[in-house]
């Protein structure tokens, strides 16, 4: 237990501290926590997002301190959950921009006989929506085929499963791996390594995943090519070159070009195709890596496989879909590249020139691979430099419980098996502390070219003598140079470079470098936007300040339960409703979906089913908004979104009260969160009555004791909670009004079903302006790793028109996929 | 330079100070994206938990008291928001690419290097997510958020030792799972 705290402390002082700790870690988990660290650094916003919210806050500071209402959707929606529809409202919302409501959603409206239609022009302005105001510029021709498209199930098409590893031999034989040995992959009792003389390696990954064939993954890695630079390969022949190697049947094609390359490798995705129509998403199919010499550098498969689900739907044309994006009726997802307009370029350091008999001492990172059938392992090294030393002689095995590690090497060059690699007859070792492996410091600064030598003056006012200078980088120029030490007097061995300083120059955040190898940073962005609505119908002028609202669906976090019907069975199903009415012109659109508790536990989070059927008869429901009806229905399909209620929705036949009696209440009252029955939750005290209830959500939690709160919700009339009875929130706020309020009649209770006038905010900057597309293709879009909660449910993917285009000044490629089938069969 | 307890000096005048909850904001709206970003594997609902948390966090600010460190009360919104997301993930189905923002560092020259952290950095991500919510969480403050064990803690309402040893366990899983493969 000692060692376990002692692990927990040192841990943390190297997460805070990772340059400058000298911890006594394993360094395996020094390398995990630097792995976090990059995954980590990985995400950024978008351009311009920052610039875009702080606005936004300022707008709102502004409004606030006006003490006037103002409409915008954002606070619109904080009203409206304070009513009582919270999340459920919102989310009702994208429900319906997806067209997940099946057939609640109604054919879309005639177009207005003065708006611009798709069909008559090669520019159009988008008039709603996110892209309200982009003109778009029809480059390509429309068409009204084909009429149906089958739905298609995502089938659990997995790699061969390798019997000892037998599977991936077969498999490295098809990526020209003939007499590659059979290692196991460290710490993965379902992954295999085969490597090949000259390092040329696949990793062959089956899924231990339950719920998909999303991890079974080949990759593949040729060290030789991922060190070539020059010029890019053109795109084609990439594509070529790619295909070839790959063998790839005839139902893959590669995705059009939209990637400026951003080193010397040209980086290709091929999509399978199912009957003509291509399977997009970032993590179907392939990516493949093409070096200039025309070699494939790295690739990484997954099977995909597909099968039709039913009979084919009736679709959308592309007219239609076009018509509905722009008119911002229908839901789409985006996916786009941009290039750096100020690219930050990195630098390594030359590979050293070593010849055959040169004693040598090295510092890196060791990596030990154990044969499958026994033998000796294989033990290498990857300098810091990007060189690797694959250890020879009797003690390397010495090194086996070191993978991972960081370690200083000496030997004598035995071979030179390429560009930087190099076969070291080990002669010595020792593990190095972990702060002397790190990349020591950074310093930013100007770097100084001279006839003789080149120059680092920090921004401290420190000179430093670099011992290698890139070619390509000329004096005077911004940069970041890190390395083990800064010796005073010394050449410093610097290991990266990057100019302008990642922390000046653009975006990309990416290390590493190469050689003399210049690559303008470029990131892709893929996103989703929805079609957010606007009400004034809310806007009653009433000063609401409440902080932060909550689900109306609360209790544990984690996964969301699954459904325990089966599609096309008849049930009678108890909850609570909720939902919104979407108005849209004189269509009314109501979105309502029952909360269903989905086993005893009163706390555990409610299954919301979408709830479809005769427009008249919700239209009645929705009167007995958050209240508890019996549904009698069928249990129909709905879209498969995981963590969804298992892709159903209920066509409600027939409802009725279950306890006519109950009614919507309003209290007022403080928050403290207790452990009763051991279980963490939040009791609300009402401060009129003295009564406790226990809520069915953590929210408003530990941080809201303070705080006085207006709670809207029902009292549910048999489950109770260590005694208490249990309050099902529909709303719950606090602020300005709820500290005035003498009681809580004084605060408003919503009662009625909140409606929702159509409309939309708009869309980041990229999205306006002009853009062209280039192509529409009907196609599908993959669906990806189920997320945390994934519930392992097959997917199913719909129809959709995928646009291909670029913007104005061809900064910016992007791909927008809109749903194609029609609201009959569950779409938008 | 800044010095220690300036986010909590700055929150304390940012309820009348505009450019002080601005320079708040410009601090942290990359953390809380991160943030929201691994709970969410979702550009634009990222950015829009982020909105979210921002707008939440002007409306109250003038409701923190400075006792415990802004950070850990800033997170504390963005946490409930993201709360909120996973429990209406099952209400919500938009078409989204859940893998939906991908760096894949390819300005590096140093390909092979690129892809064997790569793959290590592949995994942890993917194994974060079987990991017992709690150390989720715990990694997702500390690495995404970028808060240190007290304020950690504070979001979580945990004891120090506690999420120490939470992030140690995580750390530890995740080696197993994903360290030296290939």
């Amino acid at each position: 237990m000692k060692d376990k705290k002692r692990t927990a402390e040192e841990l943390e002082k190297y997460i805070d501290r990772p340059d400058s700790y000298a911890s006594e870690l394993d360094p395996a988990l020094e390398r995990v926590v630097d792995s976090l660290r990059h995954a980590a650094s990985q995400s950024h916003p978008r351009p311009g997002f920052a610039n875009e919210l702080a606005q936004r806050l300022k707008e709102k500071e502004q409004t606030m301190s006006e003490k006037r209402f103002r409409p915008q959707w954002w606070q619109v929606l904080r009203r409206v959950a304070a009513g009582g529809v919270a999340v459920a409202a919102l989310l009702a919302l994208v429900l319906v921009a997806f067209g997940l409501f099946g057939g609640l959603e109604p054919e879309p409206a005639a177009l207005d006989q003065e708006a611009e239609t798709v069909t008559s022009f090669e520019t159009v302005t988008a008039t709603d929506g996110n892209f309200a105001g982009t003109e778009f510029v029809l480059a390509t021709e429309l068409s009204d085929e084909p009429e149906e498209a089958p739905l298609l199930t995502v089938l659990d098409v997995r790699l061969p499963r390798a019997d000892g590893g037998q599977s991936a031999l077969a498999a490295a034989r098809n990526f020209g791996i003939a007499d590659g040995t059979l290692y196991e992959a460290p710490n993965d009792p379902n992954g295999w390594i085969v490597m090949a003389e000259d390092g040329r390696n696949i990793v062959y990954r089956e899924s231990d995943r339950p719920d998909g064939p999303i991890a079974d993954l080949i990759y593949y890695n040729n060290p030789q090519a991922q060190r070539e630079t020059g010029e890019p390969l053109p795109y084609a022949e990439a594509v070529q070159t790619a295909r070839e190697f790959l063998q790839l049947p005839d139902d893959y094609e590669a995705a059009p070009e939209q990637m400026v390359p951003s080193s010397s490798v040209r980086t290709v995705h091929f999509y399978k195709v199912f009957e003509g129509h291509p399977i997009v998403g970032t993590e179907a199919a392939a990516e493949i890596a093409v070096s200039p010499g025309g070699q494939v550098a790295y690739a990484r498969l997954m099977p995909v496989g597909v099968a039709p689900a039913g009979d084919p739907v009736r679709i959308k044309s592309d007219r239609q879909a076009l018509d509905d994006l722009i008119h911002g009726e229908s839901g789409y997802s985006f996916s786009y590249t941009y290039t750096a307009s100020d690219p930050v370029q990195y630098f390594t350091p030359p590979p050293p020139e070593w010849e055959v008999g040169d004693a040598v001492t090295v510092d890196g990172w060791v990596n030990v691979l154990l044969p499958v059938n026994g033998g000796e392992p294989r033990v290498e090294l990857r300098a810091r430099d990007g060189a690797t030393y694959l250890l020879t002689g009797p003690t390397v095995a010495e090194l086996v419980d070191h993978s991972g590690g960081q370690i200083r090497v000496s030997g004598t060059v035995a071979e030179q098996k390429g560009p930087a690699r190099w076969d070291l007859a080990l002669a010595s070792w020792e593990p190095l502390p972990p702060s002397e492996g790190q990349s020591g410091a950074c310093h930013i600064g100007v770097f100084r070219r001279d006839v003789d030598a080149a120059t680092l003056e920090t921004d401290e006012g420190e000179t430093y003598q670099l011992a290698y200078a890139p070619p390509e980088l000329n004096g005077g120029e911004r940069v970041e140079v890190c390395a083990e030490a800064f010796p005073a007097g010394d050449p410093v061995e610097w290991v990266r470079m990057a100019s302008p300083p990642a922390s000046e120059g653009g975006h990309s955040g990416s290390g590493g470098g190469g050689s003399g190898s210049v690559g303008v940073a470029e990131t892709v962005v893929e996103a989703v936007a929805v079609t957010r609505t606007v009400t004034s119908s809310a806007g009653d002028g009433r000063e609401v300040t409440e902080s932060v609202v909550e689900s109306v669906a609360g209790g544990e976090e984690g996964a969301a339960p699954a459904s325990p019907y089966d599609l096309g069975e008849q049930v009678r199903v108890t909850g609570s409703l909720a939902g919104s009415i979407r108005v849209d012109g004189d269509r009314r659109d109501p979105q309502l979906v029952l909360l269903v508790d989905a086993d005893e536990d009163p706390l555990t989070p409610a299954v919301a089913f979408p709830l479809t059927g005769d427009e008249a008869l919700l239209e009645e429901m929705a009167e007995h908004y958050r209240l508890h009806l019996a549904v009698d229905g069928v249990v129909v399909a709905a879209d498969p979104e995981p963590g969804g209620p298992d892709g159903q929705a209920i066509r409600v036949e027939s409802f009725e009260r279950v306890w006519p009696e109950q009614r919507l209440e309003a209290f007022l009252g403080r928050v403290q969160t207790e452990t009763l029955e051991e279980r963490e939750v939040v009791v609300f005290i009402d401060e009129e009555t003295g009564q406790r209830y226990v809520l069915t959500t953590h929210y408003p939690g530990p941080e809201g004791e303070e705080q006085r709160w207006f709670v809207t919700g029902v009292v549910h009339p048999e489950e109770t909670f260590a005694g208490l009875p249990l309050l099902e929130p529909a709303g719950i706020s606090s602020g300005s009004n709820v500290d005035a309020a003498e009681s809580a009649a004084e605060l408003p209770l919503d009662k009625e079903i909140p409606v929702y006038n159509a409309g939309a905010v708009s869309g980041p900057p990229w999205m306006q302006g002009t853009l062209v597309i280039d192509d529409v293709v009907l196609g599908y879009q993959y669906r990806s790793v189920p997320g945390p909660d994934g519930d392992g449910e097959p997917r199913q993917l719909k129809p959709a028109w995928i646009f291909y285009g670029h913007n104005e000044d061809g900064t910016i490629s992007f791909t927008i996929v809109v749903d194609a089938t029609r609201s009959e069969n569950g779409g938008s | 330079m800044m010095l220690a307890g300036d986010d909590e000096v700055l929150a304390k005048a940012a309820s009348s100070d505009h450019a002080a909850f601005d320079t708040l904001y410009r601090r942290y709206v990359n953390r809380v994206y991160r943030y929201c970003y691994t709970h969410t594997h979702n550009a634009a609902d990222a950015e829009d938990l982020t909105a979210q948390t921002f707008l939440a966090a002007l409306e109250s600010i003038r409701r923190y008291r400075g006792r415990g460190p802004f950070a850990a009360w800033l997170f504390t919104i963005a946490r409930h928001k993201c709360n909120d997301y996973h429990r209406a993930r099952y209400k919500r189905r938009d078409e989204a690419l859940e893998k939906a923002e991908r760096l894949p560092d390819l300005a590096a020259p140093d390909l092979a290097a690129h892809a064997y952290r790569q793959r290590i950095v592949d995994c942890v991500q993917r194994v974060l997510h079987v990991l017992s919510e709690d150390r989720q969480e715990a990694i997702r403050l500390r690495f995404w958020g970028g808060l240190n064990t007290r304020e950690t803690a504070k979001v979580m309402g945990r004891s120090r030792a506690a999420v120490k040893m939470l992030v140690s366990r995580a750390i530890a899983d995740l080696r197993e799972r994903c360290l030296n493969e290939g």
